[in-house]
């Protein structure tokens, strides 16, 4: 079986810093994958070249056999981490255009997840809280059937509980043939359910190993060895 | 999926150029009515010489005449207030959807860059057009109008008159076209080049496109001197405006400012 995403020797400079320095990884379908580190490590970098929000100065990049294109982009469902709709709409309305621009997109399943939210789908995103405007982000995504998630810090800003659901939301709707990769470094949270970790630092991999392999050699969890390997 | 980004882009805009579009019909009916009211009493004195002249004593206009036509400024005004708020929010519809945070949204949607971004310029353009031709078809109409209905030696209209009117009128509303689209074209691409700053972003933005307007304004005043010199007069018409030299500008700026934006949007693109 090819691997689902492919990158080789990217690169990626901004004036004097080196965001990205040579990575190059693969990832097969059917992982979910931790992109860890800190601030500045270049986890956001990398996301944003592979959904085509940046281009690298070097290197290359397939998802399922593709260049970074419209072909990539509609097999990649990508949660920022940020707002990115616009707040004017209604949830309806946000829901039917994910349904007009995306092949993929399950309504059935969206509206589900919805009622299950409680969220009324005739109410505006901003009169929604920060909490539930999050949850909607995370239902848009996770109801198109992608070959590749990349979520950027789904759980951060949220409470305890929250992210829980997130959590929850994330296992339970993700499709066991394609691959998940969440950047955070709430990693704790994270842990139970990632297959492998990708530990990035001033733009390279530091590692990327299975978490049964981390916890094996190491001895110590995840959490523990991002600890010790970005002690400030 | 350009047409389907297009649809979208176009149904997304109109309720809100649907509602600014008959916004401008207001002040346009009440010009035409005060219009109306300014030619009845223009003709009200008039005494006809022959079947075809007609002759108006413009001292005895009543106040009201004169009133009414003080206003026609206030009017003038409120339709460019309404077209400058038509065009504040075609622009800042295609910088929020590209530059601020829903660009996240409309990059990573299942198409290329150069669509997203053309879908959004030509959905402008296509406002453009429909709020000069409903402006315009409006303020004809009304004249018509008022023209059959108070002018004493009015001529009724016929085909060949409208085909002979489009025929003078199509070189004028041509270049105001061009010249409306090759400007919103350069201020893209200067919003464009506003993105790759740092800081100042809406700064460098609007002082490259004042140079950008500037150098025009000169080019076309240049062009147009030298049709109206080589005519071998000192008075310029429109028709001198419509010389070869500044279409070949208008249209070099547009495809100059369309390409470029192109290629740093596909180049240099970095929503923060």
């Amino acid at each position: 079986m090819s691997n689902l995403l492919e990158i080789q020797g990217v690169s990626k400079k901004y004036d004097k810093t080196q965001a990205l320095n040579d990575v190059t990884l693969s990832i097969a379908p059917g992982h979910i994958i931790g992109l860890l580190g800190p601030n500045g490590s270049g986890k956001t970098t990398l996301i944003k070249i592979l959904c085509g929000l940046l281009q690298p100065d070097s290197g290359t990049v397939l998802i399922d056999d593709n260049p970074v294109g419209p072909k990539s982009k509609a097999v990649v469902s990508y949660l920022p981490d940020k707002t990115y709709l616009d707040e004017d709409m209604k949830v309806e309305a946000v829901v039917a255009m994910f349904k007009y621009f995306y092949d993929d997109f399950d309504e059935n399943r969206a509206n589900e997840m919805l009622a299950s939210l409680k969220i009324d789908p005739k109410s505006k995103l901003k009169t929604l809280s920060k909490g539930n405007k999050e949850k909607v982000q995370l239902m848009l995504v996770m109801s198109r059937r992608a070959k590749l998630y990349i979520l950027d810090e789904p759980i951060a800003g949220v409470d305890p509980a929250a992210r829980d659901y997130i959590l929850r939301t994330i296992i339970s709707n993700f499709d066991s043939s394609a691959s998940l990769i969440i950047a955070t470094h709430l990693i704790s949270d994270i842990e139970p359910v990632l297959d492998e970790a990708i530990f990035l630092q001033d733009g390279s991999i530091k590692l990327f190993k299975s978490v049964d392999d981390i916890r094996a050699e190491h001895g110590k969890s995840v959490d523990e060895l991002f600890r010790e390997v970005y002690r400030c | 999926m350009l047409k389907k980004l297009i649809a979208y882009d176009f149904k997304k805009t109109s309720p809100a150029m649907l509602a600014i579009i008959t916004l401008l019909f207001i002040p346009e009916i009440i010009g035409l009515i005060t219009h109306a009211i300014m030619e009845k009493l223009y003709y009200a004195n008039s005494v006809e010489v022959d079947a075809n002249t007609i002759q108006v004593n413009s001292d005895n206009l009543p106040d009201l005449y004169y009133s009414l036509s003080n206003m026609s400024f206030v009017f003038f005004l409120i339709l460019s207030a309404i077209a400058t708020i038509a065009a504040i929010y075609m622009i800042k519809y295609y910088h929020k959807t590209l530059y601020s945070n829903q660009g996240y949204l409309s990059f990573t949607l299942p198409s290329s860059i150069t669509e997203v971004v053309s879908s959004k310029m030509i959905v402008i353009f296509a406002w453009a057009v429909i709020y000069v031709i409903s402006a315009t078809t409006i303020f004809f109409i009304g004249e018509t109008i008022i023209t059959r209905l108070y002018d004493p030696v009015f001529e009724p209209i016929t085909l060949s008159a409208v085909a002979e009117l489009l025929e003078e009128l199509f070189p004028l509303l041509f270049l105001l076209f061009l010249g409306l689209f090759s400007q919103l074209m350069a201020l893209f691409f200067c919003m464009s080049i506003g993105h790759l700053c740092k800081k100042h972003k809406t700064g460098i933005t609007a002082l490259s496109y004042t140079g950008i307007a500037i150098a025009s304004l000169i080019i076309i005043y240049y062009n147009t001197a030298v049709c109206v010199a080589k005519r071998g007069t000192w008075w310029w018409d429109l028709r001198d405006l419509w010389c070869p030299a500044n279409l070949i500008f208008l249209f070099i700026l547009l495809v100059g400012c369309y390409f470029a934006t192109i290629k740093i949007m596909n180049k240099k693109l970095n929503l923060e």
